[in-house]
């Protein structure tokens, strides 16, 4: 299981780098073309850095919640190791619940993309807003992965 | 151990998806009410042209419909509820918003037909434009939106001119040549400003006046209730009237909710709906030529006339007629081609 999570998260990784590239060619592209006369202007750079803009925030949320490395503030002190223990509990509970309603809420948002087409490039919206629920799903997984790991070592030093 | 660790997980899963279920099913129980509400949205403040009409619409409805069913309207202003292409969002899904003004553009994911409605030089002048309406030569879009998106076009506003303004004036062909400008996202708009020799470019709207500020570009083509709103005369000093359109904006209606009220209302609310929309087109043709002039009075701009507006709609010709064959709205063109006036 954890072997088909880190192979995942490469391939999330591969993609969001190809991303990346689909984000900055176009926007460079664009950029240059209003002061480089024989450069053309290409309208479908717009659209598609928007779109590829959208799947880096999304596959970036992603791996960030396995590794741990999206933002959080330390409001509290450091209590003892029992009790940092329960409030690690509530905060990846509270982070599994809001996954659960982001794949429940952007499979219905998702659905709205299934009727449209993008103005320029003619693609199905369906591709950019399935980022959504996938997002949704993926955090789902990789913090069920997170409480194992730490019910497992809690079982360990007990 | 590991198997406790695991079940301990799936306890802690079950339990969050349930919690969530419970959570979706107790915010729906509370729809229900025994008086129909009904939200309006607009993105501008109350004195806009579509604030009034949709206030204009409340009134009406509350005049034509004598049933029982006691209504209430809800008008979010301001943009309180997003933007143009989220109220659209919100319509489609059933859900939020029940009518709108909005640009045509934005339902142009949905049907790519509509985007006719945004074709520069459509219209020849004010008058084509009322008469095209008139004759309601945008059925078949209407039918087409209806049918894809599940949004009803309940009225037609519009009529304001959009010209082209800038750092420079334009007030003939040849200056067009090589202007570099901002035009809106759509392909016809690019393929229609670069066929008559300017070099346009996609820029969002928000950046408009940075970009001509920086010098990116020149200017842009927009109407002067928008040149004046967002003050683009600070950087964009020289008006030209070049009518490079004449703006159509419909009333959206949410198709779901529609048909779930009593017929009688539907049809108050359908007749409410297309009299608020003329009294829209009404507004927005009487206030945009003063709002220019009161603008040049004040020093803020200065207009300037265009000479060669006859022979840019001859070269708009070919341009246009590819495009609505593109789209499958040539009959819309052709209808509104052979309008005479």
């Amino acid at each position: 299981m954890k072997m088909i999570l880190e192979q995942y998260t490469r391939l999330l990784k591969v993609i969001l780098t190809f991303m990346m590239l689909l984000l900055i060619i176009p926007v460079f592209l664009q950029i240059i073309s209003r002061f480089v006369p024989f450069i053309p202007r290409y309208i479908w750079t717009e659209e598609i850095a928007r779109f590829a803009f959208i799947w880096i925030i999304m596959l970036g949320a992603t791996i960030a919640v396995r590794e741990g490395t999206h933002f959080s503030v330390d409001m509290l002190k450091k209590y003892q190791a029992r009790t940092e223990n329960i409030l690690k509990q509530i905060l990846l509970i509270s982070m599994l619940i809001f996954a659960i309603f982001f794949l429940i809420g952007g499979w219905q948002f998702a659905r709205t993309g299934m009727l449209q087409r993008s103005e320029i490039a003619g693609l199905p919206m369906l591709a950019i807003y399935i980022s959504w629920p996938l997002a949704g799903l993926s955090w789902i997984f990789f913090l069920l992965e997170h409480l194992y790991d730490h019910y497992s070592s809690e079982n360990q030093e007990s | 151990m590991e198997h406790k660790a695991l079940l301990k997980t799936g306890f802690v899963f079950i339990f969050s998806v349930i919690l969530v279920l419970l959570g979706i099913g107790l915010s729906g129980s509370q729809k229900h009410s025994d008086r129909i509400i009904l939200h309006g949205a607009s993105q501008f403040d109350h004195n806009h042209a579509y604030t009034r009409a949709l206030v204009k619409f409340e009134e009406l409805v509350r005049k034509y419909y004598t049933g029982l069913e006691s209504i209430e309207f809800v008008l979010h202003a301001n943009g309180e509820l997003g933007v143009e292409k989220d109220f659209f969002t919100y319509m489609n899904i059933g859900a939020v918003v029940d009518y709108a003004i909005l640009a045509p553009s934005h339902v142009s994911t949905f049907s790519s037909m509509a985007t006719i409605m945004d074709i520069p030089f459509l219209f020849r002048d004010g008058e084509h434009f009322l008469q095209a309406i008139e004759k309601d030569v945008f059925k078949e879009v209407r039918d087409d939106v209806l049918n894809r998106a599940d949004v009803l076009i309940a009225g037609y506003g519009g009529g304001e001119k959009r010209h082209i303004f800038g750092r420079r004036p334009v007030r003939n062909l040849q200056e067009l040549q090589g202007f570099s400008m901002r035009v809106m996202g759509s392909p016809i708009q690019s393929r229609m400003f670069a066929a008559l020799g300017a070099s346009p470019t996609v820029i969002s709207s928000d950046e408009i006046y940075n970009a001509i500020q920086t010098g990116v570009i020149e200017g842009a083509e927009n109407s002067a209730a928008v040149i004046d709103l967002l003050k683009w005369y600070e950087v964009a000093k020289d008006v030209s009237l070049t009518s490079v359109s004449y703006i159509v904006r419909p009333l959206f209606f949410n198709a779901k909710r529609l048909r779930s009220f009593p017929a009688e209302l539907q049809e108050a609310m359908l007749k409410a709906a297309s009299e608020a929309m003329a009294f829209e087109r009404s507004i927005e043709m009487g206030q945009d030529d003063p709002t220019l002039d009161l603008l040049e009075k004040s020093g803020k701009i200065n207009v300037h006339p265009f000479a060669d507006r006859e022979e840019m709609l001859r070269l708009a010709e070919p341009v246009k007629k590819a495009f609505a064959e593109e789209i499958g709205a040539i009959r819309i063109l052709n209808a509104i081609d052979a309008i005479q006036q």
